[in-house]
This record gives structure tokens, C-alpha cells and sequence, in this order.
């Protein structure tokens, strides 16, 4: 083989990438700090309850739902941990002037650091779901389909949230305003907005935020229906209450534009972005 | 002649400021062309356009006759670069980076291993190889970033001041390497703010002022067109009137000029022979001679005339 002239094809480059990427999470410890996350959320759900004589819920479905409620923020932190500072860091930390000048294209950086962030993370959640399968499905001697589903939509939520961190990497100066803008963004600004939408009665579908709802949604049984009521205040004035439930493939198809829009726009910036200072 | 680095009105502006204006170079196989001018001349930022770490706003760059803007991947293959204080991740070691760097470019398993050997043996890293580049000084970095660039045996060098961030022994070595590398028949293009450096390590050099290209030829000739050398004759006692005109009277002197007590400043346009003679005759007359030495550079009064005289 002739080393000088035989360029290697995009996708080995791409395996290259990722596996690099992968070594420098586990290097870098955040891997093993989530993990850390993971595994002290569940067993602080598992044994918290029976420590204060308190019976587990009756129904698998019910018990699992407050330990789905924790993976928004299980997805938050492996979105602000592997993918906030992915892109950002090659020109805050001057690394591109040794990696860009080489026969590669950027786009295939972006995907390798995007594809290593996913898997790292779908490890993540899966350690999450496979300890609530086994401990949680061991008390009730059963797991609900559902479960399953919610697992799938976790995994969408995942992959939207990861190209919104990768979009805001790809636009952001510093890694230090990147990484605060995502976890922010998905912790405080867009449910603050939610909130805000759906108290003047407008259902916020198209929140990406909203849409993960569904992970926990998901196993109720029968799928909880938006609704209002009136709620009387001070003064015998009543004000309307509304409460909405995001719909199921409506979020899929949010989770899955978000994905799209926020990872091709990311790489269409980061391919244009110019390494300079 | 093969053209091997070719830019055609190259130039970049940034916020509508020209940091090149229109530059247009070609430069052929297996030299070593120095790229001086002062800050802000566009030395770095032609340097980025070559290695796609910025894009032209007009005008295009090649590499071996290949558009880097339009085939960057095709175009960079055989070329190894250093940018700035290179900066690498620092999680991995020496010998992590260049296998990364190497599997990039689709050298095998067994070919990075020997070649990452080799490399940091050349730029004398091979005790550091497996600690992390987070704990390495600015010195090591600009090292490891001249190994990475010489890992897969390039054609073509691309180094922007390649002995910036270098103590004087490092900076020395990679002198020592780039002349080791001319020997081996590539194409080097190295920006300098140096000037020694370029005139004692280059075959040729260009040079660049507010972005446009205002000399470039072979450092040989830099002599012809300065004219006359200067040189400096230190000597024990000062030098008499009659001695000062005998030495005047000289082949190849042009004019000498007591300019401090004991110090005599010639202009010189003879032959090395005469000026051999011209200090063989002052070593006879009974002159006591401290040193007999070229003042100043040629490239350095070239720079000097063009820089400053474009100001």
C-alpha cells in the first residue's frame, strides 16, 4: 500500500474519529462522572422509600414512571457533558491548527465527535434502563411494553438535545458559554417557556423539551388527554388551568426535526467556521 | 516546472481590511522558500488559506496543482504542516496523537508505529512519548507539532515560524532538521520573522508587506542586488590616515570609514579573494587585527530597504 497517495475513505476516517473521541470521554472522566449520577439517582429511588417505611407503588408501571421522570435530566447532563463543548473546543483550545490541516473533512470530524457523544450517552441510558428493568421488573416480577417505548423515545430525546448541544458548540466562542447556554437552555429556558405558553392556554408541541415529556407520559395507561379546569382565586374570581400532554408522534416528529435541523446546521458551521486567532 | 504551492490573487479581508492583497506565488519542487515580512504582512494568513484552516475571499491557493478551497482532502495529503504553538488534546500522549493523526491519513498500524519512532527521536521527544500532552511545556508542543507534520513523509512542509516557542538549543535543532529535511528532497514553506533564520536555512525567499508579495527570488541573489557588503574591522590601535587610504586603494573596497574608535566600517564589492588579500595586507602592514567580519546581513538590509522604504 502506498501510504502517500491512497487517502483513506470517508467512513474510516469517521471510525477513527469516534474511536478517539469515545478514548478522550473515558480519559477525560465525565463518562464515569454520569455513571456515577446514574447509579446514585437510582438506588437513591430504590431505597429511599422502604428506608422510611414506605410501600413501593402497586403497579411496575407506576414505579418506573418516577424513575423516567429523572431521565430528562440523565439526557441534560450527558447533552451538556459530551456534546456542549464537541465543536467549540477546536478553536477556543487551538487544537484545529493540528487536526483541520489534515486530508479530512470537517464534516466528518462533526459526525465522528457526534456519533462517539451518541454512543457514549445511549450507554448511559441504557445502564439507567437496564438497572430499572432488573431491580424495578425483579419486585414486580414483570416490565410493561411501555417501558419499552419509553426506552426508544429516550433514546430520540437523546439524539435531539445532543444536535441542539452541537449546534449551540458550533456557534458559541468559548466552551465555558456553551456549556452553560445547553444546560440552562434545556433545565430553565425552554421549560420556563413552556410554562409560560401553556398557563396563557397554548400548547408548546414544538418545544423539544415538551416533546420528551412522552418518555414518562408513555406508560400511562390509557395516554393522559389535554384538559383545563377552573380554578377559583382570591376575590371569587375563577381563572382557567390548562394542562397539556404532548402527543406522541407529534413529538416524534419534533424530536426528529430538531435532530435533523440542529446537527446539519452544526455542520454546516463548523465546516464554514474559520480557525482564526 | 512542476508547480507545487501556487496561490493566484490570493486574498483574504477580514471585516473589509486586506490582510493579503491579490498575492500570487508559485514555488517549485524541492526548495526551501522563506516567507518573511513583518506582523501583519500575511504570512500566517496565506500559511491558513494553504492548510484550510481559513478561506480566501478571492483568488485561489493550490497544492500540487489541486484547488485546496474545491479538493482540500485530495490537496492535503502530502503535506505536513504546523500552524502557530500548535496545541494538541491534552488527555493523549505523543504516541496516542500521531497514531490518531496517522490513522486519519490511512498510514497502517505497524508504518505509524515505526514512523512515530522515528519522528520523536528526530525532534528529541522519544522520553516524553507516553505522557500526556497536558503536562508539556510550549517548547515540547512546537516539537511534537514538527513530529506530526513529519509522520507520514511529506512532499511538502508547510511550517509558520516553525522555532517560535523554541529555546536557542531548540531552536538551533530545528534549524538542523529542516536542513536535514532540504536534503531529502521536499518542498518547504516556512514564514519567519527571522531573518538569519531564513537567510541561513532557505534557498529562496519571499517577502510580503500589507499583504502583497514585493520580492521573491533565490537568497544567492540578494547579494547582487544590495550591492555592496559592509564589514566590520575591529583592530588594536586606531588606524592612521595613510593606513585608512592604502586600505581605500584596496581591490573590491568601495569606501572605509573610521566610525568609532578603533572600529573601521568598509563597503566591499570584490571577490572573496580580495578580500582575503585586503586582510593579508593589513596583517602585513603590522596592523593589529581584532576581527575582520561581515556587518549585518544582506536579507536583513533588503527587508530593511523594501519594508521600510514601502512605508
Amino acid at each position: 500500500m502506498d501510504h502517500k497517495t491512497m487517502a483513506p475513505t470517508d467512513f474510516e476516517q469517521l471510525v477513527t474519529v469516534v474511536r478517539y473521541e469515545i478514548f478522550s470521554h473515558l480519559r477525560r472522566r465525565r463518562l464515569w462522572a454520569i455513571l456515577a449520577i446514574v447509579f446514585i439517582i437510582f438506588f437513591l429511588i430504590l431505597l429511599v422509600p422502604p428506608a422510611y417505611g414506605v410501600d413501593y407503588p402497586p403497579e411496575f408501571g407506576m414505579y418506573s414512571q418516577v424513575y423516567l421522570g429523572f431521565t430528562g435530566i440523565l439526557v441534560l447532563l450527558c447533552a451538556t457533558f459530551f456534546g456542549s463543548d464537541a465543536l467549540v473546543s477546536e478553536f477556543q483550545h487551538k487544537t484545529g491548527f493540528v487536526i483541520f490541516p489534515n486530508p479530512v473533512k470537517r464534516s466528518t470530524i462533526a459526525l465522528g465527535k457526534f456519533s462517539a457523544s451518541m454512543i457514549a450517552s445511549i450507554l448511559v441510558i441504557c445502564i439507567y434502563y437496564g438497572l430499572i428493568a432488573l431491580f424495578v421488573g425483579g419486585i414486580y416480577k414483570a416490565i410493561d411494553a411501555e417501558f419499552a417505548y419509553s426506552f426508544l423515545l429516550a433514546l430520540l430525546y437523546l439524539s435531539s438535545a445532543m444536535g441542539v448541544a452541537y449546534l449551540i458548540s458550533s456557534v458559541m466562542k468559548g466552551t465555558m458559554g456553551s456549556t452553560v447556554l445547553t444546560f440552562f437552555l434545556f433545565l430553565l429556558i425552554l421549560p420556563m417557556i413552556e410554562g409560560i405558553l401553556s398557563f396563557v392556554g397554548v400548547k408548546p408541541w414544538f418545544f423539544i423539551t415538551f416533546a420528551g415529556g412522552t418518555i414518562s407520559y408513555i406508560m400511562n395507561v390509557p395516554y393522559p388527554q389535554d384538559g383545563s379546569f377552573e380554578m377559583t382565586v382570591g376575590g371569587g374570581q375563577t381563572m382557567t388551568i390548562y394542562e397539556f400532554y404532548p402527543d406522541v408522534w407529534v413529538s416524534i416528529a419534533v424530536m426528529l426535526g430538531y435532530l435533523i435541523v440542529c446537527l446539519t446546521l452544526a455542520i454546516l458551521r463548523f465546516n464554514r467556521r474559520e480557525m482564526v486567532g | 516546472m512542476r508547480e507545487v504551492i501556487k496561490t493566484v490573487g490570493l486574498t483574504k479581508k477580514y471585516n473589509g481590511f486586506p490582510a493579503l492583497d491579490e498575492l500570487t506565488l508559485t514555488i517549485g519542487p524541492d526548495v526551501c522558500v522563506g516567507f518573511i515580512g513583518p506582523n501583519g504582512a500575511g504570512k500566517t494568513t496565506t500559511i491558513k488559506i494553504l492548510t484550510n484552516l481559513i478561506r480566501s475571499t478571492a483568488g485561489k491557493a493550490y497544492v500540487e496543482g489541486i484547488d485546496i478551497r474545491e479538493n482540500p482532502k485530495a490537496a492535503l495529503m502530502n503535506v505536513g504542516s504546523v500552524v502557530e504553538i500548535p496545541e494538541f488534546y491534552p488527555y493523549l500522549t505523543p504516541i496516542e496523537t500521531l497514531d490518531y493523526l496517522g490513522r486519519l491519513r490511512g498510514m497502517d498500524k505497524e508504518y505509524i508505529r515505526d514512523r512515530s519512532k522515528r519522528v520523536l527521536e528526530q525532534v528529541h521527544m522519544e522520553e516524553w512519548a507516553t505522557t500526556r500532552i497536558g503536562k508539556f511545556s510550549k517548547g515540547m508542543k512546537q516539537r511534537l507539532g514538527i513530529a506530526q507534520a513529519l509522520l507520514h513523509e511529506p512532499t511538502v512542509l508547510i511550517l509558520d515560524e516553525p522555532t517560535s516557542g523554541l529555546d536557542p538549543r531548540g531552536m538551533i535543532e530545528v534549524r538542523e532538521i529542516i536542513k536535514d529535511l532540504k536534503k531529502e528532497k521536499r518542498t518547504i514553506f516556512m514564514s519567519s520573522h527571522l531573518l538569519y533564520e531564513a537567510q541561513e536555512v532557505c534557498d529562496w525567499v519571499a517577502m510580503v508587506d500589507k499583504g502583497r508579495l514585493i520580492y521573491f527570488d533565490e537568497v544567492e541573489n540578494i547579494g547582487k542586488l544590495m550591492g555592496p557588503k559592509k564589514i566590520e574591522l575591529q583592530t588594536v590601535e586606531d588606524l592612521t590616515e595613510s593606513q585608512l587610504d592604502t586600505l581605500r586603494a584596496s581591490e573590491g573596497v568601495a569606501e572605509a570609514e573610521a566610525v568609532q574608535p578603533k572600529v573601521v566600517l568598509l563597503r566591499f564589492d570584490g571577490s572573496n579573494e580580495d578580500r582575503a588579500e585586503v586582510l593579508a595586507k593589513l596583517v602585513g602592514e603590522g596592523v593589529g587585527v581584532v576581527s575582520f567580519k561581515s556587518s549585518g546581513m544582506e536579507l536583513e538590509d533588503l527587508y530593511m530597504s523594501m519594508i521600510e522604504g514601502g512605508r
